[in-house]
């Protein structure tokens, strides 16, 4: 005679609560939604990755990975990394980007152009003059903005997590 | 951070024959120099999403390490796959489907 087999069965009393204070954390520092909840490693792990992609991003493109001018698409996934990635989109924006001398928009400059303090437009610097920022193309552009796309993907899990907590996790408060 | 892992002995090379151009490479601001083996920087990607996918899935962190480099070769060769599929549908299939006439 077969035996039978009881399916477990799903209470929902064991699933947490919504924590929204872990999700909003969770949406200004990669890893501080699960660090409030006291799980310091997996905060630890998810802050390293998110943030470790979004820098390594950086490393390969450039800071002009992140631009929410010319990518908008791109930097939709990107803003999900949190102020981090504002604050870096900020910086491109309004200091290292200048004003093109023809139509007065802001742009990345070109080679051999620097940039003239007052007036905040590129202009054509002394033979061998480097500009503050190089514009990336080609396959280090692409890869640089995947890995800072990723990042902004995978810390919408993880914020999604910190929000709505898993059942069977260790946590500090609520015990 | 994962890609400085791989990065360093790519960018170091160029260094100790100090070439002009890569002297004046400035972190953060000037893309790398590697489009001959951008391929190499998919790997660190992978391992970066398992890092943080692994952690988010795991109730305790029992074999994490060994999970996470699972994963790691799973997205890996599931790219070089998709890659060798794309490319076989490009160069055989599609001229077979929609020969060029003339």
């Amino acid at each position: 005679m077969p035996e039978t087999m009881t399916p477990p069965s799903f209470d929902a009393s064991d699933q947490p609560p919504m924590d929204p204070l872990a999700g909003i954390l969770a949406v200004l520092l990669p890893g501080a939604g699960h660090w409030y909840q006291g799980q310091v490693r997996r905060a630890l792990l998810v802050g390293g990755g998110v943030l470790g992609l979004f820098f390594s991003g950086l490393l390969i493109g450039g800071i002009d990975v992140v631009d929410s001018r010319q990518d908008r698409l791109w930097f939709f996934g990107q803003a999900i990394v949190g102020p981090v990635a504002f604050a870096t989109d900020y910086v491109h924006q309004n200091v290292l980007k200048g004003l093109d001398p023809t139509t007065g928009q802001r742009r990345s400059p070109l080679p051999n152009e620097v940039k003239d303090p007052d007036s905040g437009r590129w202009v054509a610097g002394p033979a061998g003059s480097v500009p503050p920022v190089s514009k990336s193309l080609g396959k280090m552009n692409e890869i640089g903005t995947l890995y800072a796309t990723i990042a902004g993907m995978l810390n919408l899990i993880v914020i999604i997590d910190a929000a709505f907590p898993s059942a069977g996790r260790v946590r500090r408060r609520g015990a | 951070m994962f890609a400085i892992l791989l990065t360093v002995p790519a960018v170091a090379a160029p260094l100790a024959s100090a070439s002009v151009g890569v002297l004046a490479w400035r972190p953060f601001f000037d893309p790398l120099d590697l489009h001959r083996q951008w391929f190499l920087l998919l790997i660190p990607l992978a391992f970066g999403i398992a890092v943080t996918y692994r952690a988010v899935r795991v109730n305790t962190f029992e074999r994490y390490w060994l999970k996470t480099v699972i994963l790691t070769v799973q997205i890996v060769l599931a790219m070089i796959l998709l890659g060798t599929a794309a490319y076989v549908f490009i160069q055989f299939a599609v001229p077979y489907l929609l020969p060029m006439t003339g």
